[in-house]
C-alpha cells in the first residue's frame, strides 16, 4: 500500500508524481529495507562467525544488484523482492577449487546454523534464504571468488548445474559506473523553464526539488520506472523480457548522453532517455543471423545481450514503442482532465497501482489542508505549495 | 471552528471585488452593494480541465458557486456527483454552513473559491477512484440536520 502516513508528500498531479508514488509502492519501503538490512547482517553474521568454516577464506559480504543500486522493483506476480548479497572468498582460488565445492563450502556454512539450514535452498548460482511471509522478500547468496587470472576487480560464480565459473562484476557495475552516472543530474534552461512555467497556465508552480517530481536520483527513477513498466508488460510471457542488467546499462548510456544537453523540464528528459534506448543495443549482421550486444561497461567482454535472438529484440522494440507511446499520450493530456491522465497511465501501469496512487493524492491534500500547508494559486487556483493558503474546511452533503 | 463573531463587521462589496480581482483577476466580476457575480475559469492542475466556475453572492447571505462548464454528470458517467446541493445545477457544497467556516467578515477569494479549485481536485480524483478525499459530513437523517456524520464518501 501507498503509505501516506509517514511520508509527507506533494499534492502534483503531474503524471511523473503519479508513476513516483507507483513506483515508491513497489520498492523496498523504508521498513522493509530496515527488515532486509537486519536480515542482511544476521547472515553475514553466520558467514563470518569465528568457528564458520569458511572463515579461512576471507569471506567478505556486500549487498549487490538492484538493492546495491537502489532500484528495487518487486515484480508483478510474486510479492516478494529478490535481494542478492554476495558472498566473496577472497582467499580461495577458482585455478584450484572447482565451481561446486565453493558453493558447497558456503551452503554448508548457512547450514551451521540451524535456522538458515531450514530455510536454505538451493538455486543455480545461488543459496535462497526463504523467510517467512511477513517478510517481503528473499535473500539470496552469491557464493563468489577473486579473479585468478588477470588479478582484475573481476569475480566468479559458481553455476552448480553447469558445474562452470562465470565472470561477474556487481560491484564494479554499481559503484563505478551506474553510480557515478547517477551523480550527474540533468540540467532545466532557464529560458527553457520560463517558457514551460509560462505554459502551465501562466501560473507560477510548485517549486522544484532537486530531484523534480522524484524522490530518489533521476537515473534511480528511470531504471525503476521502465523496470516496471517491463514488467506489466511482460507479464503474461516472460520468455522475451529484457533483464535488468541490460535495461540498466542502455537506460545509463542514454541518461549519460542527455543530460549533455540542458531539457525543458523533467517529464521531456524522462521521456528523451527512454526514447533513445534502442540506439544503445548494437545489432550485429542481418535479419535471422542478426546478433546483439549491449556489452558490460565494466567489462567490455562480457555481453549482457548474448542469449538475444532476433524475436527478443522485436519484443523489446514492441515495448518500448509502447513505452513512448504512453509518454506521448501523458504529454498531451496536459489540460484534459486528471482523471484522462491517470486513465491513461492505468493502460500501461496498470489500474489498481493508479487507483492506489491517486487515493494517496488525494488523501495527502487533504491532510495537508487540515494542517494548513495546502496553498492554490492565483489566477487558475492551481492546487500545491504556493500562493493562498486554502483554509480548511468540511465539504456538506452527501 | 470558532463561531462567527457579530462583532466583526460584514467585508463590503468594494472589499470583496477587490479580493477576486487581486486573486483571480481573469475572472469578470458585476456587482453593486448588495449583490455580487463573479465568473471565471478554475482549473486545480496543470493536467486538468478548465472548469467554467461561477460564484453568487447576495451580501450577507452564504455564496453559492456553481460549476458552469463542462458537465460534471456526463464525467461521472452515471454516478451520483459528491457533496453537491443540486446535481443538475452542480452546485457545490463548499462548506458545512454554520459553523464558521464561512462568513461575512471573510473574503470570497480566499475562501470559497479556494474551496472550489480544490473541490475541482478531489472531483477529478473521484472519477478514477470513487471515493471523493476531502473531508466531509453529511446529515444523518433529514430531520436531525444538526446529527453530522464525518465522512469520506464512497460510492
Amino acid at each position: 500500500m501507498v503509505d501516506t502516513a509517514t511520508k509527507p508528500r506533494s499534492v502534483s498531479g503531474h503524471p511523473l508524481a503519479i508513476i513516483e508514488r507507483i513506483i515508491a509502492d513497489v520498492e523496498l519501503s523504508p521498513g522493509q529495507y530496515a527488515d532486509a538490512k537486519s536480515s542482511y547482517e544476521a547472515v553475514a553474521a553466520v558467514l563470518s562467525r569465528a568457528t564458520s568454516q569458511i572463515l579461512v577464506y576471507c569471506p567478505s559480504i556486500h549487498p549487490h544488484g538492484s538493492m546495491r543500486a537502489g532500484t528495487t522493483v518487486r515484480p508483478p506476480v510474486q510479492d516478494r523482492f529478490d535481494l542478492d548479497m554476495l558472498c566473496l572468498l577472497s582467499a580461495a582460488s577458482g585455478k584450484i577449487y572447482t565451481p561446486e565445492q565453493i558453493y558447497k563450502w558456503v551452503w554448508d556454512a548457512l547450514g551451521e546454523d540451524a535456522t538458515y539450514r531450514r530455510m536454505r535452498q538451493r538455486r543455480a548460482r545461488c543459496i535462497r534464504i526463504e523467510y517467512e511471509d511477513s517478510r517481503k522478500y528473499y535473500l539470496d547468496v552469491v557464493p563468489a571468488v577473486p579473479d585468478w587470472v588477470r588479478q582484475s576487480s573481476s569475480i566468479y560464480i559458481p553455476d552448480r548445474e553447469l558445474k562452470v565459473w562465470c565472470s561477474s562484476h556487481p560491484i564494479a557495475y554499481v559503484d563505478d559506473w551506474f553510480k557515478k552516472a547517477a551523480e550527474k543530474l540533468p540540467t532545466f534552461g532557464s529560458i527553457a523553464i520560463m517558457n514551460a512555467r509560462s505554459m502551465t497556465l501562466n501560473a507560477s508552480v510548485e517549486p522544484l526539488p532537486d530531484y523534480g517530481e522524484f524522490e530518489k536520483k533521476p537515473l534511480q527513477r528511470i531504471v525503476q520506472l521502465a523496470k516496471y513498466n517491463r514488467n506489466e508488460h511482460f507479464q503474461s510471457d516472460q520468455e522475451y523480457q529484457p533483464n535488468s542488467v541490460l535495461l540498466t546499462t542502455i537506460i545509463t548510456h542514454s541518461y549519460t548522453e542527455t543530460i549533455k544537453t540542458p531539457a525543458n523540464n523533467l517529464f521531456s528528459f524522462v521521456a528523451c532517455v527512454l526514447e533513445k534506448l534502442p540506439d544503445y543495443i548494437q545489432v550485429v549482421g542481418r535479419d535471422e543471423n542478426s546478433q546483439f550486444v549491449v556489452s558490460n561497461p565494466v567489462n567490455p567482454g562480457e555481453n549482457f545481450a548474448a542469449k538475444w535472438t532476433p524475436e527478443h529484440y522485436s519484443q523489446f522494440l514492441a515495448w518500448h514503442r509502447q513505452l513512448l507511446q504512453v509518454f506521448d499520450e501523458l504529454r498531451d493530456s496536459q489540460g484534459l482532465g486528471m482523471d484522462v491522465m491517470l486513465n491513461r497511465l492505468s493502460e500501461s501501469f496498470g489500474k489498481e497501482p493508479v487507483i492506489r496512487a491517486a487515493g494517496a493524492l488525494g488523501a495527502d491534500a487533504d491532510s495537508l489542508l487540515h494542517a494548513r500547508k495546502l496553498r492554490a494559486d492565483k489566477t487558475y487556483g492551481i492546487i500545491g505549495m504556493v500562493g493562498t493558503i486554502i483554509p480548511r474546511t468540511t465539504y456538506f452533503g452527501e | 471552528m470558532k463561531p462567527y463573531c457579530r462583532n466583526n463587521p460584514p467585508l463590503s462589496m468594494a472589499i470583496q471585488v477587490a479580493g477576486l480581482q487581486r486573486l483571480f483577476g481573469l475572472g469578470v466580476t458585476r456587482w453593486d452593494r448588495s449583490h455580487l457575480c463573479w465568473r471565471g475559469v478554475l482549473s486545480p492542475t496543470e493536467f486538468s480541465r478548465k472548469y467554467a466556475v461561477e460564484l453568487k453572492y447576495l451580501r450577507n447571505k452564504p455564496p453559492d458557486v456553481y460549476v458552469r462548464e463542462p458537465n460534471l454528470m456526463v464525467l461521472a458517467g452515471g454516478r451520483k456527483l459528491p457533496h453537491v446541493y443540486d446535481q443538475e445545477k452542480q452546485q457545490l457544497c463548499l462548506y458545512l454552513p454554520g459553523c464558521g467556516y464561512w462568513t461575512p467578515d471573510k473574503p470570497l477569494a480566499s475562501t470559497v473559491i479556494l474551496w472550489a479549485t480544490l473541490w475541482l481536485f478531489h472531483f477529478e480524483v473521484w472519477l478514477v477512484t470513487d471515493v471523493f478525499h476531502g473531508q466531509g459530513a453529511h446529515p444523518v437523517s433529514t430531520k436531525e440536520t444538526s446529527v453530522l456524520a464525518n465522512s469520506t464518501v464512497h460510492n
